[in-house]
């Protein structure tokens, strides 16, 4: 099972292994989007975001207050907590006979332009310097854009 | 010390600290953030304070542990180190819940609590015990180190429990899971009349009783046998013991669980004087 983790998360097994819930992370949080839930029955509680509820907006307060290494101090082009994906038979950008122009994945993303770049002017579309903090799914008005967490241990 | 105001003071500051869990998280979330974390890791502005067990956890699972685990879980190793495991009576939320809930219990049934091997003296049965939490926390260590890297002994927290469901309800309004786990435990101590969490599984204490054992001229409850009333006594040290321990006993006899309450000293006030809180052995 793969949560979508803060953005100071380097790799899942360091969380896991390191991560004693003191819950400094989600009192922090600028945008208190970090809940501290149990993996499973009777796991010990770790910190993660469910983006669709309220998604990260890459303050990266969490991993400069961890006391034991669970979450890092790192830039937030750093995080890789996942990556958006758009589905172009919602977007409304996407179909040509929407009279609609909607920005709002571009405008909101705490990367924009460089997350989320604008193809020929119009058209939004998620590059690799995505690192999945969720505020496109949570902000997108169509339900277009769909972020998955990385699979456990795959950080850079 | 004033010993009349003991309990008083320990009263307070018990209370001071159970009430610092429930004002932090509120402050937290109005963006005030000099104290913040729970009864694993607690900073103080710039100082850290970390629970030693969950330091030791850390280190165990990942093989490493940071400048501020480490400074974090020397001051209450350090604090144990000179005045005992003085953390589980004087500022332990749980210990205050589970004292009250004794207090309640015991006038309803009075003596039901004591140990009666540990009021024998028995070197053994006094800091059996301790020996039950340490293999509990040895065997938590290899669990960890072997099968699954996780700070598992922190599901065993009462006061981690209790500090954490106040995070919860105050930043998300969540349902009070660890608060059902504290209340079905004290639930637990109505039903047997006995302290069973903080003498029998609470791992966090290990790591303070062990620092405690460590000086021998540490603080610690000092018995003057010339000054006790004995026979002509009613005992009400041994009664006042919320852990069922013997205040009575000396030397190597006396059990490395007592948190210096100072509950025995109160009691013996009365009755000769023969409690008194001194350092070496």
């Amino acid at each position: 099972m793969t949560f979508l983790r803060p953005p100071g998360v380097t790799a899942e097994k360091d969380l896991r292994s390191r991560c004693i819930a003191c819950g400094k992370c989600a009192q922090v949080c600028n945008n208190a989007c970090i809940r501290l839930t149990p993996d499973g029955f009777f796991s010990p509680e770790t910190p993660k975001i469910f983006h669709r509820k309220k998604p990260c907006i890459l303050c990266m307060k969490c991993g400069e207050i961890c006391p034991t290494g669970a979450l890092r101090p790192i830039a937030p082009h750093q995080a890789r907590m996942g990556a958006a994906r758009i589905d172009k038979s919602r977007c409304v950008n996407y179909r040509r006979e929407n009279p609609v122009m909607c920005w709002t994945c571009y405008e909101r993303c705490p990367l924009k332009a460089s997350a989320i770049v604008l193809e020929r002017g119009r058209i939004p579309v998620v590059t690799k310097a995505c690192v999945g903090c969720g505020v496109c799914e949570y902000v997108c008005p169509a339900d277009a854009v769909f972020v998955t967490p990385s699979p456990s241990g795959d950080a850079a | 010390m004033n010993v009349p105001g003991l309990k008083a003071r320990r009263r307070a500051l018990q209370c001071a600290v159970a009430l610092l869990f429930v004002v932090v998280p509120l402050l937290n979330v109005s963006g005030w953030h000099f104290l913040s974390g729970n009864l694993f890791s607690f900073s103080v502005g710039p100082l850290p304070l970390a629970d030693p067990l969950a330091s030791g956890q850390v280190w165990a699972a990942s093989g490493a542990l940071t400048a501020s685990m480490l400074a974090g879980a020397g001051l209450p190793l350090l604090l144990a180190l000179v005045l005992g495991p003085v953390f589980c009576s004087w500022l332990c939320p749980y210990g205050l819940f589970s004292e009250l809930v004794f207090r309640f219990r015991a006038k309803a049934s009075p003596m039901n609590g004591i140990d009666k091997a540990a009021q024998r003296g028995a070197k053994k049965a006094a800091a059996r015990p301790l020996y039950f939490k340490i293999c509990l926390v040895c065997a938590a260590f290899a669990f960890i180190v072997f099968c699954s890297p996780a700070p598992w002994l922190n599901q065993l927290s009462m006061p981690g429990w209790y500090s954490s469901a106040l995070q919860h309800a105050a930043l998300h309004e969540d349902v009070l899971w660890g608060a059902g786990i504290v209340i079905a435990v004290l639930a637990l101590e109505v039903l047997s009349g006995r302290r069973l969490w903080c003498h029998y599984v609470c791992p966090q204490s290990v790591p303070l009783c062990l620092a405690g054992m460590i000086l021998p001229g540490r603080v610690r409850v000092r018995f003057t046998a010339k000054a006790c009333l004995g026979r002509n006594c009613d005992r009400a040290c041994a009664a006042a013991c919320s852990l069922g321990l013997n205040p009575r006993a000396t030397g190597a006899a006396r059990n490395p669980l007592c948190t210096n309450c100072g509950d025995c000293l109160a009691a013996c006030r009365e009755r000769g004087r023969a409690l008194n809180f001194g350092s070496g052995r």
